[in-house]
């Protein structure tokens, strides 16, 4: 006479062999990877003599935490105000041809060089000297540009911008 | 079939067939062109507008436009990706792109992947907030209103494909969103939990529950911090180029660890197949795709979330030996070296027939053929039988009669191209839901009419054209008496029968007294209804006949199958689509198990035992000499255990304790078998029984094939490794043959397939290799792979090749004495499975559907003082059980109902069956069950909680109703042509 039973013995040992078993699996690897294991044991115990590990076992530790702090910095509206002055920079600089910024820039290097030496004659300009100094084939091409670059720049502020499109 | 016409399709010219709608076709090139809500299944539904192309001059859409002659379509014109894009702008209003954080970053998102097609840089409509809560209120899945995008796919699935009715959107109000039965919460909705919402969802806006937090590297992130890193994102506003890139850095690193695996489901004899997304042990989705050959997108709420028992802490996980009063955990091979010896020995002294092996209708292919290898083989016995004995055995023995295959006669698209169906003892929506979804849409959207015969009004009865409720057991009688008519009117195909049927005359001999007064008489329906059944067959393009237990469960429900079979000869309706006889399988692979010849008179394939050439193929096979005699049915096995004839018993897979009628008996036999071997999952009621019990590995963790109700082979893939020392049911039995000094040598179940195949001739052309993936074969299979989805267009499974009619008489249902004054009906719902030891392990499924309950009509209610939550004792000859009640309409006068998901003392069903079986085929007659009630209290918690969707009302429609949206005064059309009532 079979009565129906629903008793299960515990299999204590069970879980002690399984635990043995296991751990063989891990020897086993270790022994196949023995270099690695030791050069990355030393590079542990460096990173635990100096400190660095423990901070980084922290840090991991309250990653969460730190997200959020990490996270609530950069909400800030000066930070976000940097990303995006950053990103419509960046993007602003992909636009521009190469050489003309570097004749822009030689030509500023020069007339800042140009100035700097009639500043220090200390000379006074009239309007005479002005209406000269304005025929002057460098002078002119400079206001050329310049008055050319307000135009475009009027014409930029012109547009609405991205957010409000 | 239909004349082709030249289109130019961005200036290249194209030949299409004329009414292909433009974006198949440019799928079908593989040319990429944006969608979001269309689908292959749901056709257009026109919401997203992605689709936009430029056609003659005019922005249409390539979801909705039908190709014609002389078009020119251009795909990517400057007016049509402006188009394209100012739709995707629409969507990205409503949906904020945190792709990275977001669970549905799989690969596979819509919303995703079309905006990265659209090379979409900057949105200019701001995302906004619609306002609404997150529902969370559902066990199996949520809504986020904040991320929908109102495509309506959902409200399609769930108005015309799943048909429960419950999804739609408010297009009226100022910010639409997709509404639960007009503002419920989900879980208090008529909603089903069949999840399909949550398959078609194009983003995250439906996810599985399961998902949340577990796809993604980062999901898991609490809100607080979640919140903030989405802030960021939008406040420094990278260009979504960006965004992608990020997105699909992560959506790679996910698929390194979420594995998708495609299976077939275990819950029924539908046979949906889908994919199972795992990440280790932990069961993150089920994923059904269009390529699915039976379901497509479609699963039930069994087969989409009720997959909790594959990690349940109450699995088997190591063989157990009875040793006194306890169970002993052991090796296997302490385990094998006992069986073999303890049956060994038994075989030696009695001989095989000694010996009983019950298989089970839930494992494969091929651990059933080797079952029944193993007893016909290694223990030279055919005493074999599976638990198809206790539900189907009836319908197949009523179709071999008639038409020579047991099995349906056509696929689930026939059974959608029917003009007229008639579900006869059946509760498709619970009991097989996949497949009734395919009625209530034929019915939904193509006039397709249906006839239900049933006690119960259950929800196909609902929608019903004409609903039968005869009394219980006399379904032969109308059946046969529809016959007599129909051809008494000169409605039968008289050259159909003439030419493909033999017996005729003699059935007309036999019909002589089914008069439509004496069917009244039997079976209580008006001759009007009978009558009215008769036209609307007459009147069909093409009717199909689906039944259940609630015939094959009856004292002669092999007699039913046959009149059934009879009915459809009559009118023509074998050998055409659109028509047919379609027993409903119930488990998984009933079909299968039955056609791998674990029956004690069929071989496998089908090969009757009897025959002599047959039997000496499979003698030569196995090496050993096979008896003719066929072996023991099931019931005969327990009635050999109560002589002392059958000695020991090997069981596969089945809860017999509680499975079989009259529990009481069955546990008193078990328990006086001299040895009994059980091989479950769980330690079932049956297992307790037990001297060993051995683990197995359910379907998840095994490589084979599983038999839908159509004939259907699909292969099923190991998606997890098998749970601590459990194994396949195939390893198992063949460590059991190896013990017993037999070596099969199979190394995988690939091999067993290519041995039935070499020895079951309607297996001949099945292999792995033609079932890789989705494909799959419904036999006969010949041997250069032709499989046969639709039966007997040429002929019928006899020598002379005709059918013929089936010459059985009624046999009334079993008396019962008078105290015994309530008819006992009981089968399935929806949420459980079988007797509950797989579906019992799911808390969602268990919250939504905690206990059984029997259902009591509302008179009858009136009559004994009963209310909601009454607690009565229900009393047979056979035995008694304590339950809580249901008053609902559902049930009439004197009939009742109780689900027979239960593994309690208290409260199983079969406590109270009786032993008396079908004629034929020993079928246990369920369903003809009388009982006596007493009420034990009348106040107390109603057993079924108000949040389960039997109580909620639905909310029918067609579709999405997109022309509500385009009627808005804020909608600016995109397309210069918006075609309204453009269905699939």
């Amino acid at each position: 006479m079979a009565k129906p039973i629903t008793k299960i013995k515990e299999p204590i040992l069970k879980e002690e062999e399984k635990q043995a078993e296991k751990l063989q699996g891990v020897i086993q690897n270790l022994a196949e990877n023995a270099d690695g294991i030791t050069e990355t044991i030393k590079l542990l115990q460096e990173l635990h003599e100096s400190g660095v590990l423990e901070a980084l076992n922290s840090l991991i530790e309250a990653k969460e935490k730190v997200a959020k702090i990490a996270v609530g910095q950069l909400l800030r509206p000066p930070v976000t105000n940097a990303i995006n002055n950053g990103m419509a920079a960046a993007g602003a600089l992909t636009e521009l041809d190469p050489e003309m910024t570097k004749k822009l820039v030689n030509g500023m290097m020069r007339g800042i060089q140009k100035a700097e030496q009639e500043l220090q004659t200390n000379k006074k300009i009239g309007i005479f000297d002005l209406m000269k100094l304005m025929k002057d084939t460098d002078v002119n091409r400079a206001l050329t540009f310049s008055l050319y670059l307000l135009q475009g720049i009027g014409a930029g502020l012109k547009e609405p911008s991205q957010e409000n499109k | 079939m239909s004349e082709l016409v030249k289109v130019k399709i961005n200036g290249a010219e194209h030949e299409v067939e004329k009414g292909t709608r433009i974006l198949d076709y440019l799928l079908q090139q593989e040319m990429e062109h944006p969608h979001v809500c269309y689908s292959e299944v749901l056709g257009p539904i026109q919401t997203c507008d992605t689709c936009m192309c430029e056609i003659d001059g005019k922005i249409m859409r390539a979801c909705s436009t039908e190709i014609e002659e002389g078009m020119n379509i251009l795909t990517s014109s400057e007016r049509a990706k402006a188009s394209q894009t100012e739709a995707m702008d629409r969507i990205l209003e409503n949906h904020l792109l945190y792709c990275t954080v977001c669970d549905n970053n799989n690969g596979n998102c819509r919303v995703h992947n079309t905006a990265e097609l659209l090379e979409i840089e900057h949105q200019t409509r701001p995302f906004r907030e619609k306002g609404y809560e997150v529902d969370m209120s559902h066990p199996f899945y949520r809504y986020d209103p904040n991320q929908c995008i109102l495509c309506g796919r959902c409200v399609e699935v769930c108005q015309d494909l799943q048909v429960n009715e419950t999804l739609t959107i408010d297009w009226e109000r100022q910010m639409p969103r997709v509404l639960w039965d007009n503002g419920k919460s989900i879980n208090e909705s008529s909603c089903v939990s069949c999840g399909q919402c949550a398959t078609v969802c194009p983003c995250n806006a439906l996810m599985e529950k399961s998902m949340l937090g577990e796809a993604g590297f980062m999901t898991s992130m609490p809100d607080d911090l979640l919140t903030p890193m989405v802030d960021l994102i939008k406040a420094v506003e990278p260009d979504y180029k960006t965004i992608f890139a990020v997105s699909e850095v992560e959506a790679a690193m996910r698929e390194n660890r979420i594995e998708k695996t495609k299976t077939v489901c275990t819950f029924c004899g539908v046979g949906c197949s889908f994919e199972v997304w795992t990440k280790g042990r932990e069961i993150l989705k089920i994923e059904p795709t269009e390529n699915s050959p039976v379901n497509s997108v479609s699963t039930c709420v069994k087969g989409k979330f009720g997959w909790d028992f594959v990690n349940s802490d109450q699995r088997l996980t190591t063989p157990l030996i009875r040793k006194g009063d306890e169970f002993v955990p052991s090796t296997w091979g302490e385990a094998l070296t006992l069986i073999a010896d303890k049956m060994g020995t038994i075989k030696q002294t009695y001989g095989g027939s000694a010996l009983g092996f019950v298989s089970s209708s839930k494992t494969t292919n091929e651990d059933s053929y080797l079952m029944q290898k193993l007893a016909r083989q290694v223990f030279e016995s055919n005493n074999i039988d599976n638990c198809s004995r206790y539900c189907q055995s009836p319908a197949t023995d009523g179709l071999l009669a008639t038409v020579g295959y047991g099995g349906d006669s056509g696929t689930i698209k026939d059974i959608e191209k029917s003009g007229l169906v008639i579900i006869v003892g059946a509760n498709p929506t619970e009991g097989h839901p996949v497949l009734a979804t395919r009625v209530k849409r034929a019915k939904k959207l193509f006039g397709q009419k249906l006839i239900v015969s049933d006690l119960r009004k259950h929800e196909m009865a609902e929608r019903s054209d004409l609903f039968l409720h005869p009394k219980q057991g006399t379904d032969f009688v109308w059946i046969t008496a529809i016959a007599k008519y129909i051809i008494d009117q000169g409605w039968h195909d008289e050259k159909y029968i003439e030419q493909r049927v033999n017996q005729y005359s003699e059935y007309l001999n036999l019909l002589e007294k089914y008069t439509l007064e004496y069917a009244e008489e039997v079976t209580g329906l008006p001759k009007e209804q009978l009558i009215e059944t008769a036209r609307m067959i007459h009147e069909a393009d093409g009717t199909s006949v689906l039944w259940g237990m609630g015939v094959t469960q009856n004292v002669a429900g092999s007699h039913t199958s046959a009149a059934i079979a009879n009915l459809l000869l009559v009118t023509g309706n074998f050998g055409r689509t659109g028509a047919g006889a379609y027993p409903l399988r119930g488990h998984n692979n009933v079909q299968g198990s039955c056609d791998m010849g674990t029956l004690p008179q069929w071989l496998p394939g089908n090969q009757r035992i009897t025959d002599d050439k047959l039997r000496e193929k499979f003698e030569q096979a196995y090496g050993v000499e096979i008896a003719s005699q066929p072996g023991l049915t099931n019931i005969e096995m327990l009635q050999a255990v109560e002589k002392g004839e059958l000695k020991a018993m090997y069981l596969m897979g089945e809860d017999m304790a509680w499975v079989d009628s009259n529990s009481n008996h069955v546990h008193e036999t078990l328990s006086k078998l001299d040895f009994f071997v059980v091989q479950d999952v769980f330690l079932t009621k049956t297992a307790q029984f037990a001297d060993v019990v051995l683990p197995a590995a359910p379907s998840l963790e095994k490589d084979g094939t599983f038999t839908n109700t159509e004939r259907r082979i699909q292969r099923l893939y190991r998606a997890l490794d098998p749970l601590g020392e459990s194994k396949p049911d195939w390893w198992i039995i063949q460590q059991i043959a190896k013990y017993m000094g037999v070596n099969w040598n199979y190394e995988h179940p690939s091999e067993i397939m290519d041995e039935i195949a070499s020895l079951a001739p309607i297996f001949a052309g099945v292999s792995y290799d033609r079932l890789e993936g989705w494909d799959s074969l419904v036999w006969p299979v010949q041997k250069d792979g032709t499989d046969e989805p639709l039966l007997y267009t040429e002929r019928f499974n006899f020598a002379d090749g005709k059918a013929n009619f089936s010459l059985v008489e009624y046999v009334p249902p079993i008396e019962f004495s008078h105290e015994f004054d309530l008819t006992l009906n009981n089968g399935r719902l929806l949420e459980h499975f079988h007797e509950g030891n797989m579906t019992n392990k799911s808390k969602g499924i268990l919250y939504k559907l905690p206990e059984v309950f029997v259902e009591v009509s509302p008179e009858l209610a009136q009559e004994r003082g009963v209310k909601d939550g009454s607690l009565v004792r229900l009393e047979s000859p056979y035995g008694a059980i304590k339950l809580r009640t249901v008053v609902t309409d559902r049930v009439q006068g004197k009939e009742l109902y109780v689900p027979m998901h239960s593994v309690s003392h208290e409260n199983a069903i079969n406590l109270l069956t009786g032993s008396v079986g079908d004629v034929r085929t020993q079928t246990p007659a369920y369903k003809q069950t009388k009982v006596k009630m007493e009420v034990i209290k009348v106040k107390g918690n109603r057993p079924l909680p108000l949040y389960n969707p039997r109580y909620a009302i639905r909310n029918p429609q067609l579709g999405v109703q997109v022309e509500r949206k385009w009627a808005r005064e804020d909608y600016e059309p995109i397309a210069d042509v918006n075609r309204t009532g453009v269905t699939n």
